[in-house]
């Protein structure tokens, strides 16, 4: 692994790691209605200010901030071409069979393309600045309301936790045994199709009957310690909201309001 | 067949904020039928360094040979370095994944090029070798296997391919004494038989009944290479960097503490009772 994945939470002690989560997805969320709705130029600068400040903050250098999104290139390139030959067939360049390339439909490709790369490094930005468990705990915080309709919030929060924690370790064990297997003599980077396929079973079989024995083990011990589904269980931090955290909510709403109702 | 490791670094996530540097600058040549041993403390580089020499990893700097070529070169044949080398895994009982434990053993096969009965040879060699009776276990699931069973016959896919060195990574974690002194048993014999072994392990005991050289590293470098028995007897040295004694060793020091001298080069049991006999039969003054 010498490329880190983009999205890996990075440590760090900035303003937007403190910060805590609930109030980080809700602010994101804010921040994504505002996106969408947003359709003056300056709304966009706003929005584009907002995303390099919240990244100056966060401490994040900005390749790590911008993370995989921009590798996406070829995706936006084509938005962009789509909407300006397709968009609207009023006042273009020129007029071929179906294609009428024309200066709104390349603002409108541009303004799609603007719209996803935000959302997309504004997410990154709160998956590299908060820890899975935290990011956890937020959710089913934020869910608790739903356990008066009986959706078992507790457990899914459980479930969810559960599933990230062990990403890791899946992780670390798959690469073991790709390399077990390529000391055997599997080969998992060759060209050929049928190759290809032939590969995936020395890998897809020991990584599935591990998982499913890691699965049965954990489950064991998490009852021989007296887990029973009910909500017992404590966080080992408990978040509690902060000034800061207020500050950074309302500051959030009211740039995200006055956003959608006048730009 | 020597392997030659030169001025070999590797750094993990290198670029990242997690990066860290597992090896700085390691330099060891392991010569044909030698039976070295590795180690080290969690963490010291041991598994990373066996993985650089197998292949499955490159260094960020140096470079590894193998009978003089680079094997991370351009056009070094990925083949030959696994005809040549074979890795057992910590825990191999995991990568068995097909049907039958013949077939699993012969998957490594498959690139070598044998005829059909060839590789049924070889299978049975390989399961003999480790224990098995061929007739019985070529047809069962190795998923229905017991542990200890499920890791010979893992061990079975990897000599399989006969290589020529046969590297070992804590190979005895998680066995009980049987199984252990079997399958140290085992590497001493295709040591015997002309296979080179380099075996990392925590178990003192077990490197110095088979062990003829003894590489030790601590946070990524290499501190100690030299024989066996100069190495796993210099316990004011072992204590200091907190790695495993022989009990051999701690019975002699034991014995010396109270003031009867066996001499201070002991780390086997069988050079420990026979000094032991020679000191009742009064051969050695106290």
């Amino acid at each position: 692994m010498s490329r880190l994945p983009t999205g890996t939470f990075i440590p760090g002690s900035s303003p937007v790691h403190r910060l805590d989560a609930r109030v980080k997805l809700l602010s994101l969320i804010a921040l994504l209605i505002a996106i969408v709705s947003v359709d003056t130029l300056i709304g966009y600068a706003v929005i584009a200010a907002i995303t390099v400040f919240v990244i100056g903050l966060s401490g994040l250098t900005l390749k790590t901030a911008v993370g995989s999104a921009y590798r996406m290139y070829l995706f936006f390139i084509l938005v962009l071409l789509m909407n300006t030959c397709f968009f609207s067939a009023e006042d273009p360049w020129f007029s071929f069979w179906l294609i009428h390339p024309s200066h709104g439909g390349m603002v409108q490709g541009l303004i799609v393309v603007f719209r996803v790369f935000m959302v997309l490094v504004l997410s990154n930005i709160l998956t590299c600045t908060t820890q899975p468990m935290e990011m956890t705990n937020a959710l089913e915080s934020l869910m608790s309301p739903l356990r008066f309709v009986k959706i078992p919030t507790d457990q899914i929060a459980i479930i969810i936790s559960v599933a990230i924690q062990f990403i890791p370790t899946l992780f670390e064990e798959a690469d073991m045994i790709r390399k077990a297997q390529t000391a055997r003599g599997a080969t998992f980077d060759s060209p050929k199709l049928s190759e290809k396929a032939a590969a995936v079973m020395p890998l897809a079989i020991p990584i599935f009957l591990g998982a499913f024995k890691r699965a049965d083990e954990l489950s064991l011990a998490m009852e021989a310690r007296g887990y029973t589904g009910v909500r017992i269980h404590t966080n080992r931090k408990k978040a509690c909201l902060r000034f800061g955290d207020y500050a950074a909510m309302v500051s959030v709403l009211a740039v995200c309001i006055l956003l959608t109702a006048f730009l | 067949m020597p392997i030659e490791v030169n001025s070999v670094s590797y750094v993990y996530a290198k670029g990242t904020p997690f990066e860290t540097s597992a090896l700085r600058n390691v330099s060891l040549t392991v010569e044909n039928g030698e039976f070295v041993g590795i180690m080290g403390h969690t963490g010291c580089g041991k598994s990373t360094l066996i993985q650089l020499i197998d292949g499955l990893m490159r260094p960020t700097e140096g470079k590894i040979l193998l009978d003089g070529e680079d094997i991370n070169s351009k056009g070094y044949d990925r083949y030959k370095l696994r005809r040549k080398l074979g890795i057992v895994f910590q825990y191999p009982e995991y990568q068995l994944f097909e049907t039958t434990v013949e077939r699993d053993v012969a998957f490594g096969l498959k690139h070598l090029g044998l005829s059909k009965a060839e590789v049924t040879d070889r299978a049975r060699w390989a399961l003999e070798t480790v224990g098995f009776d061929f007739g019985k276990v070529r047809g069962l699931s190795p998923m229905g296997l017991s542990g200890g069973e499920k890791r010979r016959a893992a061990i079975a896919g990897v000599l399989a391919v006969k290589p020529e060195v046969l590297i070992f990574d804590e190979p005895v974690a998680g066995l009980d004494p049987l199984g252990r002194d079997a399958l140290m048993e085992l590497t001493y014999d295709l040591n015997a038989a002309g296979t080179t072994i380099i075996m990392v392990s925590h178990n003192a005991d077990a490197l110095a009944e088979y062990a003829g050289r003894i590489i030790v590293l601590e946070n990524g470098e290499l501190i100690e290479d030299g024989a066996a028995r100069q190495i796993l007897s210099d316990v004011r040295k072992l204590r200091e960097k907190q790695l495993g004694i022989s009990q051999p060793t701690l019975i002699a020091e034991m014995m010396r503490e109270r003031g009867v001298d066996i001499g201070h080069d002991v780390i086997r049991y069988n050079e420990l009772i026979s000094r032991v006999v020679l000191l009742v039969n009064g051969g050695v003054q106290k």
